[in-house]
């Protein structure tokens, strides 16, 4: 019996439990480190910007707003897929999915100077066509605005019974009550708010990964890859809410008693189900391509997957699939929250690895007009240290963002576990006793 | 929350089996008209071999019309079985237990129908052995594994095989049932051997149980991989309009909304036909249909991909390709009503909670979505066979004939007459299967109101 851990079913209802924001003072020194870390970013970042409309100087940059958008701004969706399927398990953990909405932010300021620094549309294949409306910089930071403002509304909306309850930032709570009618509002803007985030994160996906990758290599024509990254981007957001859900665990008493084997189970299986789908999306791509051997194609696999960036290939393939999958298959492993967050900062690296290939070589490239192929191919642009000191800086950066928001919004959702744990309870049957579990509408 | 009904044994076992052990007279007036239908099918195909391609309406540039359409179609119903039973069971969603039985009989005869339409199309069926069967070694003729011709064949048939035995284990309680409750010695008999020595021990429960789980996980990798090989049957030519590497993802997740829209349509039938409105219930239509707003969501994003990137290079020959299915009569109005049926009249309806629990409402719009998946496979494959392309010098457009029509209907009848066959002789509904559902069945008393829950295992 996958049953809950009792620390879990202690929160009932008038027990006074009460959603605070966490303490970190177990964590002071991860919490130096961090900060000195996004220290780094913003320097860094000062220091990038100097390179202002320069678009090689921006390939690493790109890589992490590529990388951020599939793992930081993926993120918010689990908690509503979870919330939509009514994910028992996952109560403890939709917050801290749905808290990445802050950090998610912080691409923006990675986006305005990469589109700033591409070239114009004039005699390149690009998604725009003839209809430009501004294309690319005004629609795609339209796209990518609207998904942060989404993905703040679904954090705001489902945090407000917790910011009541704990007295913070009572100017976000609208005067919430707890009255009938605005439970079922704040359900109702959850669920559409959660849909709408859905809807603008694969449209803003769709437009920078052709933007920024597809249309700057010239034959590269792949009708999966906006897909692709969306289904990567769901893989390595599950590693991240992992890693996360495993440090909060680590670093927060509080935390630890809801976040335990349950959660570790159904987390792996998710994940374990997009490591899946990251092969079956890669291979999709890959057989037509080889298959067809059209120049323009082959070109552009012979930079990302074969000759010039053929190591971050490898790593991502390693990383991003065959560990993980290797992995996640064994049921012990899935059940141990300290290998399933191993498994997942390898994830993350070879996700980061796969953004690598994939959005380094088309904003280095220079040759970006006509419709390919490719010849010659360009050089690979490996990291300057200066590009590493940026990429850890950035990621400080939002780590650093997250920490700070979860600061004022509890990392727990409190009125979702403690709606979760009136749905649930103990039954013996037999000679056993089982979880009795009820999914209302 | 989907609340089963509470009946006793004896009672349940009566309803669930009572189609299986009684004969009523409307099933021998169905199966035969059907089976009427089916018939004038086999004379057609009869003919065509006789008379060649022709006599379908085949001519040059275009030799994959509704026959190829029909192969896309039936797969694709084939896939909801797997779909909704398999992720269902994994996922322990409650709602499943009445859905599973007719979603994988669905998958099983659709599959079948599936395998008649390429042996037609290639007007000698004797010789497709040459494609996928190693067997004329003399010569030294082997098949060519890099061809679609050796994947579909492979896939297929992999596919089948694991849904019967996915179908056959799920069944077995049921048998076993069945036998228990008969009184006619011959279907006794029959049981008997079906139900290979069931009779309910712990062991035999746990590896039933075991067996079951393991087939679903085992088999939703099979299921993802026939569709694709199907549509690398296209998408690995050089026809323009097909060389587009979301084919493969587009087409799997199309055939899940056409199967499970099917499976939703032979549901409502199921509960017409065989009175079952204790156990197909209203909050499974909306379950399902909400399962359905997903699926065909991302759908249209596949097709829009697909539309897109196909424009994308603004080469010169897919431009051409989707002007004529865009532009050129009749795909104009196929499209519209195919976009219309596919997409915009059923999703919105959807959206409110009356239409997902009426049967009426789910029916037509299930229906409606199956005519649009069927009109999307036409779009897909015609107009890019249509196209003139360079050193083509026989050229005719291709207008449907009476005979593939009846091909088509042919198939619908054989499908439809093998899932009331099959609920004759076999549990339409999973009895067993239902009834642990009544037996785990609890509330849980929360304030002044009780919620119906379930125990978990």
């Amino acid at each position: 019996m996958s049953g809950p851990e009792p620390a879990a079913l202690a929160i009932a209802p008038g027990s006074g439990f009460r959603p605070r924001g966490v303490s970190f003072s177990l964590a002071n020194a991860a919490q130096l480190v961090v900060t000195l870390l996004a220290v780094l970013g913003v320097v860094m970042y000062a220091l990038r910007l100097g390179e202002w409309g320069d678009r090689p100087e921006w390939a690493y940059p790109t890589a992490t707003l590529m990388w951020m958008l599939a793992t930081v701004s993926s993120a918010p969706l689990l908690a509503y897929a979870t919330r939509m399927t009514r994910g028992y398990w996952s109560y403890p953990v939709r917050r801290i999915a749905t808290l990445f909405a802050i950090p998610s932010i912080l691409g923006y300021a990675l986006l305005i100077p990469v589109l700033n620094s591409l070239p114009s549309l004039d005699g390149r294949a690009s998604l725009w066509f003839e209809f430009r409306f501004g294309a690319p910089v005004v629609t795609d930071a339209l796209a990518v605005a609207t998904m942060a403002l989404a993905g703040l509304g679904m954090l705001w909306i489902t945090a407000i019974p917790d910011l009541a309850a704990n007295g913070s930032c009572r100017f976000l709570t609208l005067g919430w009550r707890g009255n009938p009618r605005q439970w079922r509002a704040l359900k109702m803007f959850a669920k559409l708010l959660g849909a709408f985030y859905l809807m603008t994160l694969v449209y803003a996906t769709m437009v920078l990964t052709t933007d920024l990758g597809q249309s700057l290599i010239p034959g590269w024509r792949s009708g999966i890859f906006p897909a692709y990254h969306v289904v990567t981007g769901f893989q390595t957001a599950t590693a991240l809410v992992v890693l996360t859900a495993y440090l909060v665990r680590r670093f927060c008493p509080e935390a630890r008693p809801y976040i335990g084997t349950e959660q570790a189970i159904n987390l792996g299986r998710i994940f374990l189900a997009f490591t899946l789908l990251v092969f079956y999306f890669s291979w999709a791509d890959f057989v037509l391509v080889w298959y067809a051997r059209l120049p323009g194609e082959i070109a552009a696999m012979q930079v990302n997957i074969a000759e010039i960036y053929g190591a971050a290939f490898a790593i991502a393939a390693v990383c991003h699939f065959g560990i993980p999958f290797v992995c996640l298959i064994f049921n012990p492993l899935r059940r141990r929250f300290h290998l399933l967050a191993l498994v997942a900062v390898v994830a993350l690296v070879g996700s980061f690895a796969d953004r690598v290939r994939l959005f380094v070589p088309a904003i280095s490239n220079t040759e970006v007009t006509g419709h390919g192929p490719l010849d010659p191919l360009p050089a690979a642009v490996w990291p300057a240290l200066d590009d590493i000191l940026f990429i850890v800086g950035w990621i400080g950066l939002m780590a650093f963002a997250y920490i700070f928001s979860a600061r004022w919004i509890p990392l727990l959702s409190g009125w979702e576990m403690r709606e979760g744990a009136l749905y649930r309870g103990e039954v013996e049957y037999g000679r056993a006793n089982y979880l009795l579990m009820a999914k209302p509408d | 929350m989907q609340e089963p009904v509470m009946l006793d044994q004896r009672t349940a076992d009566k309803r669930l089996l009572d189609f299986v052990m009684t004969t009523p007279r409307w099933f021998f007036t169905w199966s035969g008209g059907l089976g009427f239908v089916f018939m004038l099918g086999a004379v057609v195909f009869l003919t065509m071999l006789y008379w060649g391609l022709e006599f379908l309406g085949y001519s040059h540039p275009v030799y994959w019309g509704f026959l190829i359409v029909n192969f896309v179609f039936w797969i694709g119903i084939s896939h909801a079985g797997v779909f909704v039973s398999a992720i269902l069971r994994l996922t322990q969603a409650e709602f499943r237990r009445p859905v599973t039985r007719a979603a994988e009989v669905v998958t099983i005869f659709s599959l079948q129908a599936a395998v008649l339409f390429p042996l037609i199309h290639s007007g000698r069926p004797w010789r497709t052995a040459y494609w996928a069967f190693p067997y004329d070694f003399i010569r030294g003729m082997w098949p060519n594994p890099r061809s679609p011709l050796v994947w579909d064949p492979s896939a297929i048939f992999t596919y089948l095989t694991s849904t019967i035995l996915f179908v056959y284990v799920a069944l077995l309680p049921d048998l076993a049932l069945a036998r228990d409750r008969s009184q006619d010695p011959i279907r006794r008999a029959l049981f008997t051997v079906l139900a290979l020595g069931f009779k309910g021990s712990t062991r035999q429960w746990r590896i039933q149980a075991v067996a079951g789980i393991l087939l679903s996980a085992i088999i939703l990798p099979i299921f993802v991989s026939v569709h694709s090989i199907v549509s690398w049957d296209f998408a690995v030519t050089s026809v323009p309009g097909w060389h587009n590497t979301v084919f493969a993802p587009y087409f799997v997740i199309g055939a899940v909304h056409s199967g499970v829209s099917a499976v939703v349509t032979a549901m409502i039938v199921m509960k017409w036909a065989f009175k079952l409105e204790d156990f197909i219930t209203r909050d499974h239509l909306d379950a399902l249909a909400r399962l359905l707003i997903a699926v065909a969501t991302g759908w249209l994003f596949f097709l829009f991909l697909d539309f897109g990137f196909g424009l994308y290079g603004l080469e010169p020959t897919e431009v051409d390709t989707w002007q004529r299915r865009v532009y050129e009569w009749p795909f104009p109005i196929v499209i519209i009503v195919f976009m219309l049926t596919a997409y915009v009249i059923p999703v919105p309806l959807w959206l409110f909670r009356a239409v997902r629990r009426s049967y009426g409402w789910m029916f037509f719009t299930t229906i409606l979505v199956n005519i649009g998946m069927w009109l999307e496979r036409y779009i897909l494959i015609v107009p890019a066979l249509e196209r003139k392309s360079s050193l083509t010098f026989t050229y005719s457009t291709y207008i449907p004939s009476i005979s593939e029509a009846i091909l088509v209907a042919a198939s619908f009848a054989f499908v439809m007459v093998g899932v009331l066959v099959f609920s004759k002789v076999v549990p339409i509904m999973p009895a067993v299967d239902i009834k642990e559902g009544m037996i785990l069945a609890r509330k849980i008393k929360i304030g002044r109101a009780e919620v119906p829950a379930t125990i978990r295992e």
